[in-house]
């Protein structure tokens, strides 16, 4: 509000003020419509002027609190704690009600104990132990009952003169005489499922206890450098367990590979020369069988090289009934498996590399594998004839097949040349004679 | 937030639900620097005066006693400062009894006879003091019932620990207990003499050995300020021959100077590791000013003042200034180790993982770093962690806290031992009932 009259005092503005508007006074009181029914609170808020957005504080007391009803007095009432064995009589506030009978004090029945057995006479004479006096086993059942079986606390006091008790043997002496009392009063054969349970809990292995508590120890008192260790352990197990799985698949690998097939049968039916007869027929009929098996799988043959009557196709004949899926899924992984060769190395040991084989065996002087086709095909024979080159190679190997079709494919771009210079020689001819009719016409 | 929505006035809260019942019970803490009293069931003990008390030796009618803050402070020409306490525990039976009804009696109630009061007390409390205290309790001050917890189980409860590892660090003592579901386990219970008591001696060898005087709050009549290391310009109060102050008395001034200098001044070394030997010149400086206005900075000797309680036997040593034996005497890390020794390996590390640091000495400042570098070192392995009150006021009140707990809740009135048992069995049922 006064960002205004600030304004014009920087500016330097004097003059009438008149037709200036002013804020309101900022004390008076907004009277407050009443909202007229039918109108939520929130929209009536929305409409005409905008409350103020500080709370007005209004200059009054807090107003009366209306009491329901009559206050309800806290009365200083004695009371008796049943949990007490004697009849000590505290004081505390309550409130006042109507009823008079006692009610029980409420936290009295936190006041539990645990039920720590008190031998006969007549039961101590299977508990006599030549390392307990009966004198030290009251003791240490009344030590027990005292803390309630809180075994830290118990050896903590355990203090009965000449004896220096380790916790486990505290621990045994109590439940072997808690066994043995259960066994005289009732027969394990009698017990109920509840006795039972109760009896099979007091079997307590003192060794084991020790062990486990030496162990306990140990692991309590490692020192710096221990830990530093343990913890380098760890990591490194981390590690090993990462690398595991690795592990066991590339041997898995490896087994896979020196995997042979285990002959079924006995090899006896194909000693002698029938025998032998007999096993190449098979063979062959396989080798048929598995061609035709391949050839549907693989769809028509377009390959270009021989192949696939390797060994291992074969031999996972032989197998048989293998799934197909698996089949492949191995082929796959031997292939992946090949050492590659160098170049030299393939040329050396005669190898070639093909990214698809076409099933079924064929001599390459019976394959057509020139890429040109039909009458360009017909010419380039032509012209080999004219050179004296037979259209058939008499020594087929991978080299001079290559040879063979690249001259062929020469010989094409050639007869393609030849083409194109007849039509352009073709065309220059046409152009020249309509230049000399023209020269005609013009002289 | 829909949180525990508040309940109307009108409507009490389940007394189940919070455990309490309170029957209008007193709790007394007597330690050897401050005697605490109050009603069960509040969060500050209303009473806290000086366990110190002040008398004057009369002729026929005997001393005269003073007590309370206002008392002992006075000066009055001929009036000697004692304690009854020693070590922790009460050594003088004919004024404890005295102090502790002034405390209960000043300004909490006239009739003790109306309210059952329980009564805290360390761990190495003689049997005869125990039996002692249930007699002036129940004879004395004639109270319905009658309790002694163990100031280490209250300082714990009063973190909300029934099973801890409880360092005190008091005026006499330090002491470390483990406690196992609200009960000391007396073969861990280790203390040594290195206290606020023993920091203050410390502070006074160093300043014998430096030449810095020393100086109280009631000699100065006015003062000039002074450039640092400057001698004082104050006026000082004359005696006149007759009146002046006994000597035990001007110790006693003294000592509040000594207790803001630790306040303020002294420090702990954080650590890991002792307070280096050199290289400590860097540090920067806490300036003290003494009440005559004579000030300094204190650089690394602030460290070395508490220094003493870690390692013994670089305490500082000065003249007639009394000092524990420093080769004898066990450090807090062994005292820490040899606590956590004697306990069943079961609970062990439950205890470290509840370490609790109360009493007002461990209010010092860098106390609590070095205390877990420690505790670090002598237990690499387990985890340890401290529980230390960030208020300080609940941190110097946390054994009386926790009696007040202890006395409130409905849960322990089954455990007071009331009159009639007592005129049954005598005294000796203390030992019985308060374990
Ligand atoms: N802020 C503080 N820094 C360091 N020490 C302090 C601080 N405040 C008080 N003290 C010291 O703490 C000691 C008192 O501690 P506390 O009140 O816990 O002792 P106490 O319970 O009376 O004694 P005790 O437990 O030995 O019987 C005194 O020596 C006092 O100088
Ligand atoms: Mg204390």
């Amino acid at each position: 509000m006064s960002g205004f009259q600030d304004v014009r005092d920087v500016m330097d503005i004097s003059g009438p003020m008149e037709n200036i508007p002013r804020p309101p006074p900022a004390k008076k009181q907004k009277t407050v419509e009443k909202r007229p029914d039918g109108i939520t609170r929130e929209l009536f808020a929305l409409l005409g002027e905008n409350p103020p957005p500080v709370a007005i504080v209004e200059n009054k007391f807090k107003e009366k609190p209306k009491w329901m009803g009559k206050a309800n007095p806290w009365v200083w009432t004695p009371f008796k704690n049943p949990a007490r064995s004697d009849d000590l009589t505290l004081y505390h506030w309550e409130r006042k009600t109507e009823s008079t009978e006692d009610s029980v004090y409420a936290f009295s029945k936190f006041n539990v104990s645990i039920d720590v057995p008190i031998p006969s006479e007549d039961e101590y004479a299977a508990l006599r132990s030549d390392d307990w006096t009966r004198e030290e086993t009251d003791y240490l059942l009344s030590i027990c009952r005292d803390f309630d079986l809180r075994w830290s606390v118990i050896w903590d006091r355990y203090d009965y003169p000449g004896k220096t008790r380790k916790l486990e043997d505290l621990k045994a002496r109590y439940y072997n005489v808690c066994r043995s009392l259960m066994e005289q009063r009732t027969p394990v054969a009698q017990m109920t499922p509840e006795e039972l349970v109760a009896y099979n809990l007091t079997n307590f292995e003192k060794e084991r206890e020790g062990t486990r508590r030496a162990m306990a120890e140990k692991q309590f008192n490692k020192t710096e450098e221990q830990i530093r260790e343990e913890e380098m352990l760890l990591t490194e197990l981390k590690r090993i367990v990462g690398n595991q799985e690795k592990m066991f698949e590339e041997r898995k690998d490896i087994f896979q590979r020196l995997n042979y097939p285990q002959s079924s049968g006995s090899i006896q039916q194909y000693q002698g020369s029938q025998g032998i007869a007999h096993l190449r027929d098979m063979l062959l009929a396989n080798n048929d069988k598995n061609k035709k098996r391949k050839s549907i799988a693989l769809g028509p043959s377009t390959g270009v090289e021989t192949a696939q009557a390797t060994p291992t196709s074969a031999v996972s004949t032989d197998r048989g009934n293998a799934p197909a899926k698996q089949e492949r899924q191995e082929k796959s992984e031997q292939k992946r498996q090949v050492r590659k060769l160098t170049k030299e190395e393939e040329l050396q040991y005669g190898v070639s590399q093909h990214e698809k084989l076409a099933s079924g065996v064929k001599l390459r002087s019976t394959m057509n594998n020139s890429t040109i086709k039909g009458a360009t095909q017909t010419k380039i024979m032509g012209a080999l004839t004219q050179l004296g080159i037979p259209p058939k190679l008499t020594m087929c190997t991978v080299k001079t097949m290559a040879k063979m079709l690249q001259l062929e494919s020469q010989v094409a771009v050639l007869l393609d040349t030849r083409k194109a210079i007849d039509k352009l020689e073709q065309e220059a001819k046409v152009l020249r004679a309509q230049l000399g009719l023209k020269e005609k016409e013009g002289a | 937030m829909s949180g525990p929505s508040t309940l109307p006035t009108s409507q009490a809260p389940s007394a189940l639900e919070y455990g309490g019942d309170e029957i209008s019970a007193l709790v007394l803490d007597p330690g050897q620097c401050w005697t605490r009293a109050g009603f069960a069931g509040e969060d500050t003990p209303k009473t806290v005066i000086p366990s110190h008390y002040g008398y004057v030796n009369g002729g026929d009618e005997g001393k005269k006693y003073y007590f309370g803050d206002n008392d002992v402070h006075a000066l009055r020409p001929g009036m000697e400062i004692a304690n009854p306490m020693a070590d922790g525990i009460v050594a003088d039976w004919d004024v404890a009894p005295q102090l502790w009804k002034y405390a209960l009696t000043s300004r909490l109630t006239t009739e003790l006879s109306e309210h059952p009061l329980l009564i805290t007390e360390p761990v190495w409390n003689t049997p005869k003091n125990r039996e002692k205290t249930a007699e002036i309790a129940f004879e004395d001050f004639d109270v319905p019932a009658f309790y002694l917890a163990k100031s280490a189980v209250c300082a714990g409860f009063a973190s909300g620990k029934p099973t801890a590892l409880v360092i005190d660090i008091g005026a006499s003592n330090i002491s470390v207990t483990p406690i196992h579901d609200g009960i000391v386990l007396k073969k861990g219970s280790v203390r040594t003499p290195l206290g606020g008591d023993f920091i203050s001696n410390q502070i006074r060898s160093h300043f014998a050995a430096n030449g810095i005087p020393l100086s109280a709050h009631y000699q100065v009549q006015s003062k000039m300020p002074v450039e640092v290391g400057k001698p004082a310009e104050a006026t000082l109060r004359q005696f006149k021959s007759g009146e002046e102050p006994t000597e035990s008395w001007k110790a006693f001034q003294e000592e509040r100077v000594l207790t803001e200098f630790k306040e303020c001044t002294a420090q702990v070394w954080a650590g890991p590791g002792p307070v280096p030997a050199q290289g400590t010149e860097g540090i920067g400086g806490r300036t003290f000013e003494f009440p005559d206005g004579y000030n300094l900075v204190f650089g690394a000797e602030r460290f070395r003042i508490t220094e003493g309680i870690f390692a013994p036997r670089q305490m500082l040593i000065h003249g007639e200034i009394p000092h524990p034996d420093p080769e004898t005497t066990q450090g807090f890390g062994g005292m820490v180790f040899s606590a956590v020794r004697d306990v069943d390996i079961e609970i062990k590390p439950h205890i470290l993982n509840n370490t609790v640091v109360t009493g007002s000495g461990s209010l010092l400042y860098g106390l609590n770093d070095r205390i877990n570098n420690e505790m670090a070192n002598v237990f690499p392995g387990p985890r340890v962690r401290l529980t230390a009150s960030g208020n300080s006021t609940e941190r110097s009140y946390a054994s009386w806290l926790g009696g007040s707990i202890l006395a409130s809740l409905g849960s322990f009135h089954q455990l007071w031992v009331s009159k009639k048992e007592y005129e049954e069995h005598g005294p000796g049922i203390v030992e019985k009932r308060c374990k």
